[in-house]
């Protein structure tokens, strides 16, 4: 049975390109890149080469890149290292409702040390309200931190304008790249973006690896003390291949990102037509004009979106309900509930990601067995 | 390539030359990684040395914008250009020498009213004296940098342009030494260097270059000052006129220089400048600018080159510069004792610093001796 994969938005099949050559260095560069001697000085080579190449495409500088293990990591270091230098207490933060869980729980531990914490609020499309941003500063907001595009719905926020709100008002912005970077062409510079965080696994790079974006001058504390690793933002032996294999990934993320993200939109949206027009009862989630294009958050009526997923990998196909982070646990996406759905809409929500290697046939297939799962579902919870 | 034409005098391959190990002093910037370049298509066995002379007072503040040499930022540059080159580079951690014997120097001269050359001493003891110690015990058989000098008969000299003088900076260092520096670019004007660093593909061939002290940020070198001896050094007090009327008040003498008309904050009929500093009285004497003349400069901490002892300077007639922009004022020098020269000059110096160097020099531009003004 042939495995359909529609879960990309949490995480992606490796490309053989970059494994191969993160193969080669595993094999080839193993000295630590903090070492005096020649094969020390390979791998720091290795590790410079990738960082450059990662930071001429976001067309920043590579002194601005900070490689960490992850996305979570990153968004750790970008809150909590900024309120660290500014002394955390009486500190204001400003976020939203639908940030991933790192960004929320990260933040309710810094309510702990004293600092002000406001969630904005967004409408039924997923979006904030600018002009309650604009109400919602300060004298003492520090930092202001939005998700680029949202994870689960996929709704794309306007960091251009929020940026400009941020310079204005000397804020440090803020991004969370993880879903964004290797999809949407754009550069933080533009935008006034301060610190943003990006993670390798989301566009078919390695686990393991992620990176935030510090702007120059902005002044931020490390969290994972011991070494001065990452211009000493960062303690730890960096993990050189993983960081060889985010360049690659990078590379080849950026050869496609148009084109791709038009086949993928065209595919998703081929995909969700087909959906409405065969199974009775479905919503689409999130900002159907700005949203990602490979996202497709569905609320399906009268049907448990758990037992959808399982029967639904039963046939070998994987999609996900709400995000990966929260999957294990009955309690409904945080993001959906923002929405303004119920518990129960909540419950009854899927989400499918399209990725490089799906195509029609998975597309065809899977609604296909959507159909079949859904009137199952529907049938016995008349019964039950 | 065409561009590389004009520069092919430096660009020619020696078979002989593989068989020398050179180290160059790589600082990051356009000039030490261009001489990389060239060593390296010379055949020279090449080996690439940065010195980590300074951390910075805020170990993480490394401001894009803040200009200072040898920050992280530098040290990651010299080493992609090593990268680059494909040849090994290693950084000497020689910060707690720096800090005793530049740094503290620095500190100490300002307590007293003089105005340091912190190159001169740097050049002396730690980079052309520890950094070129280290590059021999790597094997190395010349130490090159990219300074605009040249070497005459084994002895120190300027450039074509007397005007662009960056050996004034390098008279301190010992005669012994000299044997093993090369000046590959010394004959090329800083237009040219970057033409041919651009051309060879340097990777930071329009990296913008340092003017100021190194290890203080911006040129901020009162806050430099304020924050090493915790504000101790920084105390008010009156500016007089010679004859003892005070005209104003400073906040610090360290804000002074010799010469320093503006920032007196002091209204008078006519233009004041600072004529001497009294630390002891923690005064800043000013008067008119036909005070600043003198024909003759003291110097003292001597450091020979084409002669073997202090003595053998008296009656010699040369010319010398109390500044490092100075012009040469031709004349002879007066031996006092076997540690102090006096010049006597035949046209007349303005603004005499003490604590920056009294150089001379030949009629070609041959470093002759070096001294501190006194």
């Amino acid at each position: 049975m042939k495995e359909i994969y529609l879960d990309n938005s949490a995480s992606t099949q490796i490309d053989t390109e970059v494994l191969e050559y993160m193969f080669q260095i595993t094999k080839d560069c193993y000295a630590n890149p903090s070492s005096v001697h020649k094969l020390g000085q390979k791998s720091r080579r290795v590790m410079d080469e990738s960082r450059e190449t990662i930071a001429m495409f976001l067309k920043v500088k590579s002194r601005e890149l900070i490689f960490t293990s992850s996305g979570s990591e990153a968004n750790n270091l970008a809150l909590r290292g900024i309120m660290k230098s500014t002394k955390y207490k009486g500190n204001h933060i400003i976020s939203t409702k639908i940030e991933h869980s790192s960004i929320l729980k990260t933040l309710e531990d810094l309510e702990k040390e004293g600092v002000e914490v406001t969630l904005l609020d967004v409408d039924k499309y997923g979006n904030i309200n600018l002009d309650e941003l604009k109400k919602a500063i300060k004298p003492s907001t520090r930092l202001i931190s939005i998700i680029h595009a949202n994870n689960e719905i996929g709704t794309i926020q306007d960091i251009k304008s929020i940026g400009e709100i941020c310079k204005a008002k000397n804020i440090v912005f803020h991004v969370d790249a993880v879903q964004s970077f290797g999809k949407i062409l754009f550069y933080p510079e533009e935008y006034n973006i301060n610190l943003m965080s990006i993670a390798a696994h989301k566009f078919y790079g390695p686990k393991g690896i992620g990176a935030l974006y510090i702007s120059s001058g902005t002044k931020l504390e490390k969290i994972i003390t011991g070494g001065y690793q990452e211009r000493n933002r960062r303690a730890g032996t960096e993990n050189i291949p993983a960081i060889a294999g985010f360049a690659k990934a990078t590379e080849l993320a950026y050869s496609i990102i148009h084109a791709e993200s038009q086949r993928e939109k065209e595919l998703r949206d081929y995909m969700e037509a087909l959906i409405l027009k065969n199974i009775p009862f479905v919503t689409i989630n999130g900002d159907l004009n700005n949203r990602l294009s490979n996202v497709s958050s569905l609320t399906i009526d009268n049907a448990m979106a758990e037992s959808i997923l399982f029967n639904l990998d039963l046939r070998g196909i994987c999609i996900s309900a709400g995000s990966a982070c929260s999957s294990g646990t009955l309690n409904p996406s945080h993001v959906l509930l923002a929405l303004g759905h119920d518990t129960k809409m909540a419950k009854s929500s899927i989400r499918v990601s399209l990725g490089k290697f799906n195509n029609k046939e998975d597309i065809d297939e899977f609604v296909k067995q959507l159909e079949l799962v859904v009137e199952q579902e529907r049938n016995l919870s008349d019964l039950y | 390539m065409e561009n590389l034409k004009k520069f092919e005098h430096l660009l020619q391959f020696k078979e002989e030359n593989k068989a020398i190990t050179v180290a160059v002093g790589m600082s990051g910037g356009v000039d030490s990684s261009t001489v990389g370049y060239l060593l390296k298509k010379q055949g020279y066995n090449v080996i690439g040395i940065t010195m980590k002379h300074w951390s910075g007072m805020d170990e993480y503040a490394t401001d894009s914008n803040s200009k200072s040499c040898c920050s992280l930022d530098d040290i990651h540059d010299a080493r992609r250009v090593c990268d680059d080159l494909e040849i090994p580079h290693y950084v000497v951690n020689l910060t707690e020498p720096f800090k005793n014997i530049v740094v503290d120097y620095f500190i100490d001269e300002y307590a007293k009213g003089r105005t340091p050359n912190p190159c001169m001493v740097c050049n002396r003891h730690i980079k052309l004296g520890k950094l070129m110690e280290a590059a021999l015990k790597l094997g190395a058989d010349y130490v090159a940098t990219g300074h605009y000098a040249r070497i005459k008969n084994g002895l120190l000299s300027t450039g074509d342009d007397p005007r662009k003088d960056q050996v004034y900076f390098l008279s301190q260092m010992k005669k012994e030494y000299v044997k093993y520096l090369m000046f590959p670019i010394g004959e090329l004007e800083k237009p040219q260097v970057r033409e041919l660093a651009k051309a060879l593909g340097v990777r930071v061939h329009a990296k913008r270059e340092s003017q100021e002290i190194c290890f203080v940020e911006d040129g901020k070198y009162k806050e430099f000052l304020d924050t090493m001896t915790n504000g101790k050094i920084s105390k008010a007090g009156n500016i007089i006129l010679e004859n003892g009327t005070i005209v104003g008040r400073h906040e610090g003498i360290t804000s002074y220089t010799i010469g320093q008309r503006k920032g007196l904050g002091v209204s008078y009929h006519e233009p004041l400048y600072v004529l001497k500093i009294d630390s002891e009285k923690n005064e800043v004497i000013v008067g008119s600018d036909d005070k600043l003349f003198r024909n003759s400069v003291i110097g003292s901490d001597i450091n020979l080159f084409t002669v073997d002892t202090v003595n053998d300077l008296n009656e010699l007639q040369c010319s010398a510069k109390a500044r490092s922009r100075d012009r040469l004022h031709k004349g002879y020098v007066k031996v006092l004792n076997d540690k102090e020269i006096e010049f006597i000059s035949e046209d007349m110096f303005r603004a005499v610093t003490p604590g920056q160097g009294l150089v001379l020099y030949t009629e070609d531009g041959v470093v002759i001796a070096s001294s501190f003004i006194k």
